[in-house]
């Protein structure tokens, strides 16, 4: 084949394929010069970190808007610069109504001795998204605040790593965000009643802190005898019951009722508010109507279990405690 | 009919082609030309020093967070070892050096008596608070025994890629 034939045969193939040939190379110097775009501006380069402060480290559960996220910073920022300052009054008056009353009483006192266990002097702080959880229809975002001493000031020099935290609850209110410390959740009125003709229970409310729950119950003895719900003779005699399980009292202090008695108890449970699960009830499970009752101190072992035997009635109550 | 639309498909690619083209142009890097011969030799020490900035940052941002706390950590003793005293003193973070070491000469002085001459790091823990790094490190001598071991912590805080502060326990 001389050079003639070849450059027939080329120009042949060109006209035969030139569209495709055009489209190849149109399609080859698309992807070149994007290739190019994008190597241009890649070049802002970022360290990879861990630190996702809006990010729930407990579950997946619901991100503050990047808005509210700001706002989260803003407040804990002057938080704890009020703290510093030993401006409490400012830091107070930055909780919500619910938490300074359900939490510190309204008294300012109590809140100060509090803010001490956490800061008893000036501290940096560092924050961290929990979890949220819903109550009253509003997402209520919970971050760790963590307390350090400035560790780059003194580079840990005669000290050593440690921290005190607690955790903060954020959540839109009817005047803006509000916010809960003292691991302060929220409160509500339960306000449920189980009775029958000797014993009348009534669970007032309900405060929810990150790990507990306390409830305050009020207890009216409707019968001439002495009615007894704790006494630590039988097991389990107050639990919380939950979904798939029940948790015991904290509390291990009796609860007896003088006949015609009233008395209000308070009640606390362990339960993560970010666990998932819903209390449903308090069990009373072992209550006594008590035809003589002479205590539990100091009394014989024989002596309390003929009460127990000759007791009026025993039965269990049940009050439900869902919102 | 056919040809037709083949050359509107055509026309078409070729349109983007530039148009690309155009973008491609527009954000390219333009290539600094230096002529070093115009430059005093510390405007030259500077441009290097920037060049091999650029490069620790490339570097640094395909290593994790601890190695890069390491890293900064390693430059600081490195600054030491080569008895670049001011560089070291530079890394620290400002309010450690009013509360430790108020002047250069105190650093160079504390320094030179506690840190070994040629330096041998261990870090064993590492750990986050917020943007601030703590690293449980064990400082020896590479020539010298393993009872010469000191305990130091450094706290470092990573303000961007190749910028940070730190500081470390004085003992």
């Amino acid at each position: 084949m001389n050079f003639t034939e070849f450059r027939l045969k080329f120009r042949r193939f060109f006209r035969k394929y030139r569209r495709i040939l055009f489209v190849i190379v149109i399609i080859w110097a698309i992807i070149y010069f994007i290739n190019k775009i994008l190597a241009n501006t890649t070049n802002d380069y970022v360290g990879e970190t861990t630190y996702e402060p809006h990010t729930a480290v407990i579950n997946n559960s619901k991100v503050a808007s990047s808005s509210m996220q700001k706002n989260i910073e803003e407040m804990i920022d002057e938080y704890v610069t009020y703290c510093n300052d030993g401006e409490f009054d400012k830091a107070f008056e930055m909780l919500s109504d619910d938490c300074k009353e359900y939490e510190f009483d309204n008294n300012i006192e109590k809140y100060m001795s509090y803010v001490y266990t956490k800061m008893p002097t000036p501290k940096e702080y560092s924050l961290q998204n929990y979890s949220s959880t819903e109550y009253g229809g509003k997402t209520m975002y919970i971050y760790e605040v963590k307390y350090t001493d400035d560790l780059l000031a003194t580079g840990l020099t005669n000290s050593t790593y440690n921290y005190t935290s607690e955790n903060i609850t954020f959540y839109r209110g009817d005047e803006g965000i509000e916010m809960n410390v003292g691991n302060y959740i929220y409160h509500t009125d339960i306000k449920n009643i189980s009775e029958n003709e000797y014993l009348k229970i009534d669970v007032v409310d309900k405060v929810v802190n990150y790990s507990i729950e306390t409830y305050k119950v009020k207890f009216t003895n409707r019968s001439n005898y002495t009615i007894v719900i704790a006494d630590g003779q039988e097991t389990d005699e107050v639990l919380l019951t939950l979904p798939n399980e029940t948790r015991s009292r904290s509390e291990l202090n009796d609860i007896v009722l003088k006949p015609g008695a009233s008395d209000t108890v308070t009640f606390t449970f362990k339960k993560f508010v970010d666990d998932g699960d819903n209390s449903s009830s308090i069990l009373f499970s072992s209550i006594r109507v008590m035809e003589q009752y002479s205590g539990t101190e100091d009394v014989e072992e024989s002596v309390i279990q003929s009460e127990i035997d000759n007791a009026i009635a025993k039965f269990s109550m049940e009050v439900s405690v869902q919102e | 009919m056919r040809k037709k639309q083949d050359n509107r498909f055509i026309a078409v690619g070729l349109v983007v082609v530039i148009l690309l083209a155009l973008i491609a142009f527009s954000t390219r890097e333009k290539e600094e030309v230096i002529d070093y011969d115009e430059m005093t030799n510390e405007e030259v020490q500077l441009v290097i020093e920037n060049r091999i900035s650029n490069l620790e940052v490339i570097e640094l941002s395909e290593k994790n967070e601890r190695e890069r706390m390491e890293y900064y950590v390693s430059k600081f003793t490195e600054a030491i070892e080569t008895k670049k005293y001011e560089d070291a003193y530079e890394m620290l973070y400002d309010e450690f050096k009013t509360n430790y070491f108020p002047t250069l000469e105190s650093f160079e002085t504390y320094v030179k008596e506690k840190f070994p001459t040629f330096i041998l790091m261990e870090h064993t823990n590492c750990e986050r608070n917020g943007d601030v790094y703590v690293l449980w490190t064990t400082i020896s001598d590479v020539l010298g025994s393993s009872n010469s071991a000191i305990e130091m912590n450094f706290v470092v805080k990573e303000n961007d890629l190749n910028d940070f502060v730190l500081s470390f326990s004085v003992i």
